[in-house]
């Protein structure tokens, strides 16, 4: 499996705290828009849609290398994501769960 | 006016909406409204409407474009049987407002154009709203004339 290593992370676009994050990685790139915000040592990421790759393709161990890498670069403890309400799925229209990495 | 379908590539969805002319903060806002199933009037500036309403159509989002009405005033007066003096004192309108209109000497406004659509199209409905009255006299079917309902409404205020 990648480790984080091989992950690069760029800003697409932005418009104050509204951020398009650019994550490539071995398999593909991973898009994230959101609205980022930086509280001491926490980044939180509200609204947040994501596209580029089809569901489960990272898998868990891939999410985790790029959550590794978005803590190494954005230089925080925690990264807490908020998904926007789901576009596709079982349940369109509804948020998913808060996203924390790491977990504890 | 945009609604969501199924959007597979939300990212690219904004990316796009920036293409067309907003800012990336209105397409994430957009982005979050239409995905939580909200309707959202939106002004874009592409080549055509087809073009766009077909680049989004295939990001998921189905765009319909708002027309701005162009109502023959006149027309619609005659057809509702009412004078300038009464067609004026029934929506509110200026007479010699209305006259310039329907002279050709002015032109009214966007938000006039989309008053008269609505007159033209929902006329019962208009006066119902307007002479703050229930939808039970429309479910009783008789369609009537402007006149008529004004004559109806006149008397029903001096009982």
């Amino acid at each position: 499996m990648w480790g984080r290593a091989v992950i690069t992370i760029e800003i697409g676009l932005v418009d104050g705290d509204i951020m398009i994050i650019e994550v490539t990685t071995p398999i593909g790139m991973v898009q994230i828009i959101g609205k980022v915000v930086r509280v001491g040592r926490l980044l939180h990421v509200s609204g947040a849609h994501v596209d580029g790759l089809r569901g489960g393709a990272l898998g868990r161990a891939g999410l985790n290398a790029i959550g590794r890498k978005l803590l190494e670069e954005a230089d925080v403890d925690q990264i807490v994501i908020e998904g926007g309400a789901r576009t596709t799925g079982k349940n369109p229209g509804r948020p998913p769960k808060v996203f924390r990495f790491p977990s504890h | 006016m945009l609604v969501a379908n199924e959007i597979a590539r939300p990212v690219e969805l904004a990316r796009v909406l920036v293409r067309y002319g907003l800012s990336l903060r209105k397409a994430h806002d957009i982005l979050n409204r239409i995905s939580g199933g909200a309707c959202v009037p939106v002004e874009l500036f592409g080549d055509s409407a087809k073009a766009v309403t077909s680049e989004l159509s295939g990001l998921g989002v189905s765009a319909h474009t708002v027309h701005v009405p162009d109502v023959n005033i006149k027309r619609l007066r005659d057809t509702q049987k009412l004078s300038q003096a009464e067609f004026a004192s029934l929506y509110g309108l200026e007479l010699d407002t209305l006259q310039n209109w329907e002279q050709g000497r002015n032109i009214p406004d966007r938000s006039t154009k989309v008053l008269m659509r609505i007159i033209e199209r929902f006329p019962e409905e208009v006066f119902l709203a307007l002479t703050d009255q229930d939808s039970g006299a429309l479910r009783q079917g008789k369609r009537l004339s402007s006149r008529r309902r004004m004559d109806r409404a006149a008397k029903s205020q001096r009982r």
